[in-house]
């Protein structure tokens, strides 16, 4: 069954669905951002300072407290880069209502979900607490810097900077220190005040509704409360994704830090947007070059040569941009390098074997389908699909997964270029 | 075969059991679910280095790490790579060790009778080589040498080394090195045969699933295999002495902050009870919701990066506080300070229920998630914890109940701290 789709206010969409498998409702709201070097660092930063308080709830300890009174609500607001859109959101998971004793419990929720988003706690001059806008910009600061503790994600991050600079898709999701540390409570208010004006809104419901229009009611009323009346200049124009080809020669970056391991990422532009008709070529194609366990970086990096714990591909469709990783000894990554290349080459040389194309294709069913027991995973899917100009029904998707040929995955691995080579390595020093 | 079956009526969830030829099978239906999820388990974990093997009469001692080099092992199976063959099939497999069990676990939409076939077959049949040891051990290397980068992982280790004296629970799941090179297809063999009996082991299967249909399948899996019967396994665990091993431990590692852990040593054999009263006091005084939490955060000392919880074995009790943090010392000053001083102080009713609430809600989360259900199933079972009372424990519990929980934390000799400060700053 398909989200039910309402238009609650200008640019502000409510999308429903019920089942009555799940013992949680989950609400989300998210706001749409194009990915800027001037618009990360007060994106990343909003949410952060919007879930310290409300006007009904200043302090945060308060606001912690009712969530727990509202049996563990979870209250989450952050920011995702999908594509070059960066998104901000806020989300509310909740007990299914029927299995606790508090009525009223998806209206107290919400309630708490909308001021969150539009009521943050007010400062002497109406605007944002600078207190909050302070501390969290220091943490947000901290934040960035922590990210290098998790290698893996550090280096993929280190590796689209170096490739997409100068493109949007090169911005970090969390904005940059310097960025973080210029804000100021004045701009962040006024930043935020343009967001609700201008910026488009989907506000999305998955849980056991017994009666599900009074929920919908209840959530365009909300949604229509998060927004004033569009000015005179209407919605913001975001525009469509950067397409930029790979050089001739492949960028090399290798950076150095003190550790043991090394991670070595290569940087494909795979040539192929969601919307394209080659998208579910392109998905069968980094499923079978790196997605599970049956695919050939598993099988040739870790299992056959066991160079590698993890190797693997990931491919961003909302970009064209596919990510192929692996964590390796750092005295052999030229050997790894070569095999993650000649495993691409082969499969663009139509070389695909009759099994790993059936697992590939069972893979990607069964992983749509489990999609359907997961609200959290089906919602971003939906805003993902839209952003990307694709949205399938779970049917049609599967019927597109089984069409595609290995001619027309040998094609999509031709389209895919490789762009960076980048490498994080170890150098540990000798004392310490 | 008989099935008992045990309902949850206030939250909708039955549950299944049966023995089927020694081995005990869970089997949570859930109607409408598009997912189907079985996992078999062991009860062997990182935690049984030395024991008696079966048809042994003397202790044997295993290199550190062979529970779960043993784990990587057996998806090499006699037919080829398990993985797959379970992947070709759209099925999605993988596998964990912990300190105390092994689980292997697969998840399908369609062909889920096949994939279970696998399961159970892979599970029990082993071929290790040299060569399949050889490849693993490069493999393992691997996973080492990348978690030793990672800070959170570290200060982790050094604590439980910290808090235990002997209990092999302070020595990390993975080993080292220079265990697994030790590690034999012999050894394998010995350690595979003690505890991978089917008495020694759970299959739950969690899905819109026939449950006749699942004990008829697991019954003709195992009616061909010649177990001898079930005797039971003796583990040689040290007695571990109250007090911690040391109350502090420090190293430097590349990293953009501190990260510290503070523990607290409690005694063995807690019950479901007063592990879920650990749970709720920690939630109290310590969780987000908690004045304490937010002062700390306001001065920078905690971060978002904050964790805490009761962790329990068989024979190692102990809970967990960890974080990132600018300020090692007073993280773990403050936090220790604060559990000792609530042996006397007791928690506010109002506090307590909130958090009560709070845990009902997060248990209710649980209950849509196969592999975090299952976790807590294998836990409960080594354990002799029934998760699924989870809501019904909590009803029933108040506020002055945690008296009894909380004297213990008083004790100074039952608490270490470790810190991972970021490399060169040790002097400052």
């Amino acid at each position: 069954m398909a989200f039910t789709v309402i238009q609650a206010a200008p640019g502000v969409e409510v999308r429903l669905r019920s089942s009555d498998r799940f013992h949680r409702t989950t609400f989300a709201l998210f706001l749409e951002q194009r990915l800027a070097p001037d618009l990360a660092s007060p994106t990343a930063l909003l949410p952060r300072v919007l879930r310290r308080g409300t006007v009904s709830y200043p302090e945060t300890l308060d606001l912690e407290r009712v969530q727990a009174e509202l049996y563990g609500a979870s209250l989450d607001a952050g920011v995702l880069k999908v594509g070059e859109r960066h998104l901000l959101t806020v989300s509310l998971t909740l007990p299914a209502q029927r299995y606790v004793p508090e009525p009223g419990l998806y209206d107290r929720g919400l309630a708490l979900l909308a001021e969150v988003a539009a009521q943050p706690a007010q400062g002497p001059d109406g605007g944002l607490r600078s207190g909050y806008v302070n501390q969290e910009a220091r943490e947000l600061v901290r934040e960035i810097r922590s990210q290098r503790d998790h290698k893996m994600g550090w280096a993929q991050q280190r590796c689209i900077a170096v490739m997409c600079a100068g493109e949007p898709y090169g911005v970090p999701e969390l904005g940059t220190e310097e960025g973080a540390a210029a804000l100021d409570a004045a701009a962040l208010t006024s930043y935020h005040a343009r967001l609700r004006d201008r910026h488009p809104m989907t506000l999305y419901a998955f849980g056991p509704f017994t009666d599900r229009d009074a929920v919908g009611r209840r959530l365009v009323d909300l949604g229509g409360k998060l927004r004033g009346p569009l000015p005179g200049n209407g919605l913001v124009d975001l525009p469509p994704v950067t397409k930029v080809p790979a050089p001739a020669e492949p960028r090399r970056v290798e950076e150095w830090e003190d550790m043991a391991g090394g991670w070595l990422v290569l940087g494909f532009r795979a040539g192929v947007l969601r919307a394209d008709p080659e998208y579910y070529a392109m998905l069968m194609l980094s499923d079978i070059y790196g997605g599970s366990s049956h695919s050939r970086l598993f099988l040739n990096v870790r299992e056959r040569a066991s160079l590698a714990y993890a190797a693997g591909a990931s491919y961003d469709a909302n970009k064209g941009v596919m990510l192929a990783v692996a964590g390796i000894d750092p005295a052999r990554r030229a050997e790894v390098e070569e095999i993650m290349l000649a495993e691409l080459a082969d499969l663009a040389a139509g070389n695909i074997g009759a099994d790993e194309f059936a697992a590939a294709r069972a893979t990607l069913a069964r992983r749509l389908k489990e999609r359907e027991d997961r609200p959290g995973q089906l919602i971003l899917a939906n805003l993902v699909g839209r952003l990307g100009g694709r949205v399938d029904g779970l049917e049609d998707a599967l019927r597109s997964i089984h069409a595609v040929t290995p001619e027309q995955v040998a094609a999509a691995a031709q389209r895919v270029k490789l762009d960076t080579v980048y490498f994080l390595g170890g150098r540990r020093p000798v004392s310490g | 075969m008989t099935i008992e079956r045990r309902q949850y009526r206030e939250i909708d969830i039955d549950v299944l059991k049966a023995e089927v030829h020694g081995l005990t099978v869970l089997i949570v239906p859930r109607p409408g679910f598009q997912r189907r999820y079985a996992a078999f388990s062991t009860r062997y974990g990182g935690n049984d280095l030395e024991f008696v093997p079966r048809g042994g009469d003397r202790p044997l001692r295993t290199p550190a790490g062979i529970a779960h080099f043993l784990e990587h092992q057996l998806f090499d199976g006699p037919e080829g790579s398990v993985l797959q063959r379970l992947s070709s099939l759209g099925a999605n497999p993988n596998a964990y060790t912990s300190s105390t069990s092994t689980v292997y676990y697969v998840s399908a939409v369609d062909g889920f009778a096949e994939a279970l076939d696998i399961l159970l077959d892979f599970v029990q049949e082993p071929a290790f080589t040299d060569a399949g040891v050889a490849k693993e051990q490069g493999i393992i290397e691997q996973e080492i040498r990348i978690y030793e980068d990672y800070p959170q992982v570290r200060v982790y280790e050094d604590l439980m080394t910290a808090l235990y004296q002997v209990h092999p629970v302070r020595v990390p799941v993975i080993g080292t090195v220079e265990d697994i090179r030790k590690i034999t297809p012999e050894l394998l063999y010995t350690c595979h045969r003690t505890f991978y009996h089917p008495d020694n082991m759970l299959l739950a299967v969690i899905g819109d699933v026939d449950p006749d249909a699942v004990v008829d399948q697991v019954a003709r899996d195992l009616a061909g295999r010649d177990y001898g019967p079930a005797e039971p396994i003796r583990r040689v665990y040290p007695d571990e002495p109250p007090a911690v091993n040391r109350a502090a431990a420090r190293r430097a590692l590349a990293a953009s902050e501190a990260y510290a852990a503070v523990g607290i040593k409690l005694t063995p054999g807690q019950d479901q009870r007063r592990v879920l009263l650990l749970q709720l006091a920690l939630d109290a005084l310590i969780g987000p919701a908690s004045a304490f939490y937010q002062r700390l955060y306001d001065e920078g000392v905690f971060t978002d990066a904050f964790g805490y919880q009761v962790d329990v074995q068989p024979g190692a009790v102990h809970l967990l506080v960890s974080g990132r943090t600018n300020q090692p010392d007073r993280f773990c000053a403050e936090v220790l300070q604060r559990l000792r001083a609530s042996a006397g102080a007791g928690i506010d009713p109002r506090d307590f229920e909130r958090v009560r609430r709070a845990r009902l809600g997060s248990f209710l989360a649980v209950l849509d998630n196969a592999d975090a259900l299952n976790g807590l199933l294998v836990r409960d079972r080594l354990l002799g914890f029934d998760f699924l009372r989870t809501a019904e424990l909590l009803q029933a519990l108040a506020a002055g109940d945690t008296a009894e929980v909380l004297a213990e934390l008083a004790d100074e000799r039952r608490a270490a701290a470790a810190v991972v400060e970021p490399r060169g700053a040790e002097q400052v």
